[in-house]
């Protein structure tokens, strides 16, 4: 039935864990395209004919011109929830996304995905007036319960230079006592971990 | 003060998602101290910019990555000179390997030996098989129909099966397409394998457990416009551009302008043959007013290259071409001379790809002509967005030898090149016939379809255009009275051309 | 907390505002916006004065003695200012990147006067962010479509905040004679609120209230 492969794209989404990406079906979107192509085709010529003065061609019409309507909206919300994904990856990897999720993107979502560092960036160092310097709000995701806390590193990560100029060692299996506002972003990389 | 810039710098950074290590932050901090506090601003934004450019694991960015990204930003719109022409060597020729899971060529970074393993001598075969079969399965005739199209309009489908398939049916199977490689695994008769299996094929007609074959014809060639649809703008070709040369509007803009552009290719041009150096010295004379963008010369550079003073005379005669080129000081200065390798010249064994001509040979030479390459056979050359490949070798008389069916009209060239692109491969002939080292049998590929393809032969000159490359043979410039072919690429010409007495 | 008299730089009044005020404005604000389905006007000045003491209180730690207890207290108190203003502007961001289209159509169509629910900068990022969209269906699946169907029509796609969500309100002062049309044949009816009562009702009924700061969510 028309519509059928769009509404698999959007399945194959769906059954995927939630904040996870699959690999970007191209060829799935290949085939939704072409099979839009061969409706919009068909309805062309069978407008030419109604033109014509051929009857009875108008249901077979609209039938195709709503199943093209509905493989727009499939492509359209599947581009669209794969891009809210990739949205909330931002603010939980940060702007270098690893390998392994790269991989699984299409070209074109990686260059969005710069585009809205680059958009996100500029607007949290605009935060404050010209003289606030921003704010980054990737930070300070969780309401802070104390101002140092114990971590310890997971790998070997080299030198590390707090706030104040201290300059820490890094080592695997080393634990350190750090404020939580300096070294958030390193338990985000999953460099330190947090001892509880 | 400089607590407050450090200070500015990495908050900064932090906005964009990145850290930067001490040795990093020190550098930086040392690099824009000196810039004004107005200045500093767009600095650091672009300097952010070219440091995500740049191929980024973590986001801790080290001083090796800043400084490369703090090298682009001052260099600025350099980049682009160096892309317009380039010659490349088939060692640096990148493979990619087919992925079929995620229908994507993967770029592989496996170290490559010369000589390779034993796995490497199938993997030759099943690449070549891996690149025709995916190309061929996207072909019209073997994709499924779309759901609603007019059936009047649909061409017939088919199916494309593996070997396996045939081996494993007892039933009379009706018509059936497959691909495979012509093998002769017993002598004198013909064998159909593919990486699941090998059938006995009869081009005849009797026989049980022999594939009759109705017909049998190459896998369909692809223009290299739907090759790139396919796979975007990963740059197959190599180079030093990371994308395709084809998606830069730049070079495309040049490649356009440009329109006295031309090549000129030769091949055996043997240099110490003194009617061929005559035969030179008219045609340098010839185009020293508008000099050419590139003199592609190939072997085999001497006349008779056997004997102990092989070398010498080939030593000797590239010292003699020196010496005439120096003659014409323009085309020094404005014209690149690259020279191809043939079967005959000074290098390791007769084995493809053929390495460069060993440089003490050519030292002078060098020393005289500055813009003067020697390469590889084969070689790739990118001038601005248009891919030109050049081989030196006796295919076409190999072909005929080796061929399963030879063609029945006489009309060779055409059906040279059309192998040539229907197999995506400069070179489809058994190893026996033409040793090939096991890892590098991605650099004789022809997959996407290159601009030009220039096979020197010794056999008669000719230029075809199919499937939108061309291809073409200068013919021997020693045996056949000096002719040779020029390129355009403005208009994408091909013109003969010969010196006449 | 030492009482840090700020002077806000606005043209139009010199407002002195303590430490201690800003604070209390800022947590409100947050709070509404936390627990409002839709974006509530910005509250930019605010954030600029928040950020502005923010950044005198860490110039006076780092004069201060290291290892005085005063300075990890004061540490403290910096955290979770931050803290809240963070989570303040990422819950506005949220709901701006959400409501994208809907929100860019609400600025085209506002008058000269009227301010904009959005500051000029989280405008600008709304209006990357639509346009950042657009590109990529554009590049991958609108520019391969039938010719009557290329346009991404952002009327089809704004996807608008569910007004009748119910939320809860705490009346902070006095409001008679508020319309609740009750379900079913009942008809409109109005309630008077009483100062300090808590209620649960449509978001849509008590939106203007909010905004003049007669009741809060909580």
């Amino acid at each position: 039935m028309y519509g059928e492969k769009a509404v698999e794209l959007i399945r194959q989404l769906h059954r995927s864990p939630d904040g996870s990406l699959p690999p970007f079906n191209e060829d799935g979107i290949r085939q939704v395209l072409e099979e839009m192509r061969v409706l919009f085709e068909q309805n062309q010529a069978d407008v030419n004919k109604t033109v014509d003065g051929a009857p009875g061609l108008f249901p077979g019409v609209q039938l195709r011109h709503a199943a093209l309507e509905r493989n727009k909206r499939c492509l359209l919300a599947y581009m669209c929830n794969r891009m809210e994904r990739l949205r909330t990856m931002r603010w939980e990897f940060g702007s270098v996304l690893p390998p392994d999720i790269k991989y699984n993107l299409s070209e074109q979502e990686i260059q969005w995905f710069s585009r809205y560092n680059k958009s996100l960036a500029t607007y949290m160092r605009s935060i404050g007036g010209p003289s606030g310097g921003g704010l980054d709000l990737t930070q300070d995701l969780k309401p802070p319960k104390s101002l140092y806390i114990e971590v310890r590193c997971l790998m070997d990560h080299g030198e590390f230079e707090t706030e104040d100029g201290t300059i820490l060692l890094l080592k695997k299996d080393s634990q350190h006592f750090l404020q939580r506002s300096q070294c958030e972003h390193l338990i985000r990389q999953g460099v330190l971990e947090h001892i509880l | 003060m400089a607590g407050r810039l450090k200070s500015s710098i990495m908050s900064a950074f932090k906005m964009h998602g990145l850290s930067l290590r001490i040795e990093a932050s020190k550098f930086l901090v040392e690099a824009l101290d000196p810039v004004n506090e107005v200045e500093r601003e767009e600095w650091l934004d672009r300097i952010i910019e070219a440091v995500q450019k740049q191929p980024l694991e973590s986001s801790m960015i080290d001083r090796v990555t800043l400084e490369a990204a703090v090298q682009d930003c001052v260099q600025g719109g350099e980049e682009d000179s160096d892309q317009v022409f380039s010659v490349i060597d088939a060692f640096d020729i990148p493979k990619f390997d087919y992925n079929s899971e995620r229908k994507k060529f993967i770029p592989s970074t496996a170290l490559r030996s010369l000589h390779g393993q034993a796995t490497d001598k199938a993997q030759l075969f099943r690449d070549r098989y891996t690149v025709l079969f995916q190309r061929t399965s996207r072909h019209e005739l073997f994709t499924p129909a779309v759901m609603g199209a007019n059936p009047e309009h649909q061409t017939k489908k088919f199916q494309l099966r593996p070997v396996e398939y045939l081996l494993g049916s007892v039933a009379k199977l009706g018509e059936i397409i497959v691909l495979g490689m012509v093998t002769q695994l017993k002598p004198g008769s013909y064998y159909l394998e593919d990486p699941t299996g090998a059938v006995k094929m009869d081009l005849r007609w009797y026989e049980d457990q022999v594939f009759h074959v109705t017909a049998f014809g190459f896998p369909p060639p692809e223009p290299a416009k739907t090759t790139r649809a396919y796979f975007g703008n990963i740059n197959f070709f190599g180079g030093p551009s990371a994308t395709c040369a084809k998606a830069s509007t730049k070079l495309r803009v040049m490649e356009r302008e440009n329109e006295d552009a031309m090549i000129v290719f030769l091949s055996d041009v043997w240099l110490d043959d003194s009617k061929v150096m005559e035969k030179l010295r008219v045609l340098f004379t010839g185009y020293s007013e508008i000099c050419p963008t590139a003199f592609v010369l190939c072997g085999n550079f001497t006349s008779s290259p056997f004997g102990s003073s092989h070398i010498k005379t080939l030593k000797e005669s590239f010292r003699g071409l020196g010496n005439l080129i120096a003659q014409f000081p323009s085309l020094v200065e404005s014209s690149r001379f690259i020279f191809v390798p043939g079967s005959q010249d000074p290098g390791p064994g007769n084995v493809l790809p053929r390495p460069a001509i060993p440089d003490c040979v050519t030292e002078e030479l060098r020393r005289k002509v500055p813009n003067a390459t020697f390469t590889t056979n084969p070689c790739r050359i990118q001038y601005c967005t248009q891919e030109i490949v050049v081989f030196r070798e006796d295919m076409v008389t190999k072909m005929c030898r080796n061929c399963v069916k030879f063609p029945t009209d006489r009309d060779i060239s055409t059906h040279f090149v059309k192998t040539l692109a229907s197999q995506g491969h400069l070179c489809p002939l058994p190893l026996h016939v033409e040793p090939v080292y096991w890892g590098h049998d991605h650099t004789l590929r022809v997959y996407p379809l290159p601009d030009v393809v220039v096979v020197a032969d010794k056999f008669d000159a000719y230029s075809n255009t199919h499937v939108d490359c061309t291809f073409a043979n200068p013919g021997s410039f020693a045996c056949n009275d000096a002719v040779f072919k020029v390129y355009y690429p403005a208009t994408r010409q091909m013109e003969d051309s010969q010196i006449r007495d | 907390m030492d009482d840090l008299d700020i002077e806000e730089a606005s043209d139009e009044e010199v407002e002195q505002m303590t430490a201690a005020e800003a604070l209390a404005m800022v947590e409100k604000a947050w709070l509404n916006e936390k627990f409002s389905p839709e974006l509530l006007p910005h509250k930019q000045d605010l954030v600029d004065v928040m950020l502005d003491q923010l950044n005198d209180m860490e110039k006076n730690i780092s004069r201060a003695k290291k290892g005085d207890l005063k300075v990890s207290i004061h540490k403290m108190e910096i955290d979770r200012i931050r803290y809240v203003l963070a989570s303040f502007l990422r819950i506005r961001l949220e709901k701006i990147e959400k409501f994208v289209h809907h929100l860019l159509e609400e600025e085209a169509q506002l008058g000269e006067d009227v301010p904009s629910r959005m500051s000029p900068e989280e405008l600008q990022h709304a209006k990357n962010f639509a346009a950042n969209m657009e590109t990529l269906f554009n590049d991958v699946v609108l520019r391969h479509m039938p010719r009557n169907l290329k346009k991404l029509e952002g009327s089809k796609v704004a996807v608008g905040p569910y007004q009748d969500s119910y939320v809860f309100l705490q009346v902070q002062e006095q409001v008679d004679q508020v319309m609740v049309d009750t379900a079913g044949d009942q008809g409109d009816e109005a309630i008077d609120l009483e100062k300090g009562s808590q209620h649960i009702m449509r978001y849509r009924v008590v939106a203007p209230l909010i905004t003049n700061d007669a009741v809060t969510l909580i």
